[in-house]
């Protein structure tokens, strides 16, 4: 590996993202080249403030899981509940899209799974 | 904790709890990759929102030939892409500065370095920030980006070249 080849996957080396089987021919490049382990030690620098700089960014507001909640699951419109504390189904009825979808859920000791999710159709 | 990996067949099976999960790992993330490039907050939220109506619907497909944050990056950056050409079309608000005045030393180093982001070309930003702040490899952005590998470590050379140049 020649220095021009090393310095091509620096940055992804600083970055923590150069594959393993990359790591080993690049390494011992490194350790014969004081000015590719220059090069490295600018560009882990680097790295480090722009990871910093944008993690320093603020996150997704908090109001939107419930956007997307409501984009998935709808807002729901009317629930019935069937069976017990053991076992139990429940019907679900929501706005979602323009549409109507109605899903059932299976309760069994508190653990629920999916039945069924119809589409609803146009309103 | 559950790998991304296992999260999305249950996000398939309609598992909301895992859902949350992958929401809680990725949100953030990808509403400021979404910042970076669209630089208007309300449209890396819609970003967001989009990339993860997307997953809920698409989770079933995930074949499991990359990484799931590969995947997840590659739904959101077409997401900002489209909202780019959306943008363009229609008025434009004006972009918001990424960096807001803060007079301590250490944030106003960040803000130079946002500063510096934000003054190189999009394909060479959106490079920087998913290999320095996603940690992605060459190989992963450049199937995101849709591009040969090659264009991914030229994009980088010249970002790194105008980077130094405007924080030394």
């Amino acid at each position: 590996m020649n220095c021009h080849e090393a310095r091509e996957l620096l940055p992804w080396l600083a970055a923590g993202a150069l594959p393993p089987e990359e790591q080993g021919e690049l390494m011992r490049h490194l350790a014969g080249c004081a000015a590719c382990r220059a090069e490295l030690a600018q560009e882990v620098r680097l790295a480090r403030e722009v990871r910093e700089a944008v993690a320093g960014l603020p996150g997704a507001p908090e109001g939107t899981w419930g956007k997307v909640m409501a984009r998935t699951r709808g807002i729901p419109l009317g629930r019935l509940e069937l069976g017990s504390f053991l076992v139990g189904l429940s019907l679900g009825l929501s706005l979602r899209g323009g549409k109507l979808p109605l899903s059932g859920e299976l309760e069994v000791l508190g653990r629920k799974a999916p039945l069924f999710e119809t589409e609803g159709g146009a309103r | 904790m559950a790998e991304d990996r296992e999260l999305l067949p249950r996000v398939a099976a309609r598992d909301e709890a895992a859902f949350r999960q992958l929401y809680e790992r990725y949100a953030d993330r990808v509403f400021r990759y979404a910042l970076t490039m669209l630089r208007q907050r309300h449209l890396a939220e819609e970003v967001v929102q989009e990339t993860m109506v997307a997953i809920w619907q698409g989770a079933g497909s995930f074949r499991g030939g990359s990484q799931v944050s590969t995947w997840i990056f590659g739904i959101a950056r077409n997401q900002a892409h489209a909202l780019l050409r959306r943008e363009a079309r229609g008025a434009r608000e004006p972009e918001e500065p990424l960096v807001l005045p803060d007079p301590a030393a250490a944030v106003e180093r960040e803000g130079k370095v946002l500063t510096a982001l934000e003054g190189l070309p999009p394909d060479q930003r959106e490079v920087v920030v998913l290999a320095f702040y996603e940690g992605l490899s060459y190989r992963e952005i450049a199937r995101i980006l849709g591009v040969p590998e090659g264009t991914v470590k030229s994009r980088m050379y010249f970002a790194k070249r105008r980077l130094r140049e405007a924080l030394t």
